[in-house]
């Protein structure tokens, strides 16, 4: 039941007090503040407005991670363009002897987010999800409405390229 | 099953088992397989770091990174804080189990032992409040407790204030950190700090709620504070607490790994 206030007002604490963890997978998800604070306010206001479509008793949380992650699809729908491609050969060879190099002129942590840049955008959202925030593949599952089976494969093939841009490395 | 079935098969185990996704018996079976299979036992490891650099990566800053600015823009900024709620920064952080879905503690199978079967049991109980770090990781003495005081030994940072370190244990970045506790003037303080270069530095402190820990204890779940910093060691990904002997090896190099 909502007071008085408006069923909005209601949940305004609660979106604040995850707004960190909101913001960190639109970061994780845009690879940039300006993008990711635009993503983050539209994901917010989505919210608020739409607030009578989120059922009480289920996750705030998980509802809002699948606003952000379908109004960043839309948007790169919109662009026209798909998440940066990247060939698992080229991603190898980007590493090795070159990779330290390249590890050495920037600092590991922006490798790192360069790394998450570079996977497709279907990988990245899971990573964000599982690694970065922590959400189990059941979660995960339910945030995306993907199979658990898509998603634990996704997840290995993206950890396989993090691998391979990071170290270079392959079975 | 060809080779490529054969290392997507590889890649689905090992990220299953950094997910905490297998039984006790898969994973202990994962493990033993490890132990004779170097190949996977060097993926398993340096997805593990990858992880964790990814997720130091992607650390919010102070405050989330929400500015005053940014909650104003978002149509925040008039929301009123609640009662157990401290401003930090520009931000008001609340507690964190108002979060119906913040991430279970997600440890390697190794180390899911004593500390994560006492947190498991750890319920939301009384007002708290997780409150940025005070400054008291810049004092001196609380710098040279950290650095000496076995856990469950109180030493005095000051005539009004006690620092009890309460237990030890690595975080998945490596660092070496303890959870202590601070008694003094108010209802008293529980905090985790990691040891950064030469300094402690503190990540959480968690402020009023029960008795700190006597001397010689060491705390379990039955803690009233424990639930709230169960999202700090979740996302330190904590390990299991140091015994004595590795602590006080640890106190005699200057938490030096």
């Amino acid at each position: 039941m909502h007071s008085s206030n408006g069923p909005g007002e209601d949940v305004k604490p609660r979106i604040i007090a995850f707004l960190p963890r909101l913001r960190r997978f639109c970061m994780a998800l845009t690879g940039s503040n300006d993008q990711c604070d635009d993503l983050l306010q539209e994901t917010v206001e989505r919210a608020l407005t739409r607030i009578e479509q989120w059922q009480a008793g289920t996750s705030l949380e998980s509802w809002m991670f699948r606003i952000a992650q379908n109004l960043h699809i839309d948007r790169i729908r919109a662009q026209g363009r798909r998440g940066v491609q990247v060939d698992l050969d080229a991603l190898a060879d980007m590493s090795g002897d070159d990779g330290r190099t390249i590890t050495e002129a920037r600092s590991e942590l922006a490798h790192a987010q360069a790394a998450m840049a570079a996977l497709p955008d279907e990988q990245r959202i899971l990573l964000a999800l599982v690694v970065i925030d922590g959400r189990s593949y059941k979660e995960a599952a339910e945030i995306l409405e993907l199979p658990i089976g898509t998603v634990m494969s996704r997840i290995s093939r993206a950890r396989h390229a993090i691998d391979l841009y990071l170290n270079g490395k392959a079975l | 099953m060809n080779g490529a079935d054969e290392m997507n098969r590889d890649h689905e185990r090992v990220s299953a088992y950094l997910d905490g996704t297998m039984n006790p018996e898969e994973a202990a079976a994962f493990e033993q397989e490890i132990e004779g299979n170097p190949e996977l036992a060097a993926i398993v490891e340096r997805w593990q770091g990858n992880d964790a650099l990814l997720q130091r990566a992607f650390d919010a800053p102070e405050g989330g990174g929400i500015s005053d600015a940014l909650l104003g823009r978002l149509g925040l900024a008039e929301t009123g804080a609640a009662d157990n709620v401290v401003v930090f920064d520009s931000f008001r952080k609340q507690d964190a189990a108002q979060n119906d879905n913040v991430a279970p503690p997600k440890w390697r199978w190794p180390l899911v032992g004593s500390i994560a079967a006492s947190l498991v049991v750890a319920v939301t109980v009384g007002s708290f409040w997780i409150a940025k770090p005070s400054g008291i990781a810049g004092e001196a003495a609380f710098q040279t407790a950290m650095n000496g005081s076995a856990s469950g030994v109180t030493v005095a940072l000051s005539e009004a204030q006690m620092l009890t370190p309460v237990l030890s244990f690595e975080a998945k970045d490596g660092r070496l950190c303890r959870e202590f506790a601070v008694e003094g003037h108010e209802a008293g303080n529980q905090g985790i700090a990691c040891k950064s270069g030469n300094q402690w530095t503190v990540e959480a402190l968690v402020k009023g709620g029960g008795a700190l820990p006597s001397n010689g204890e060491i705390r379990t779940a039955g803690g009233k504070n424990i639930a709230s910093l169960d999202a700090v060691y979740s996302r330190l990904g904590a390990s299991d607490p140091l015994n004595a002997q590795k602590e006080n090896t640890y106190i005699t190099n200057g938490w030096k790994k």
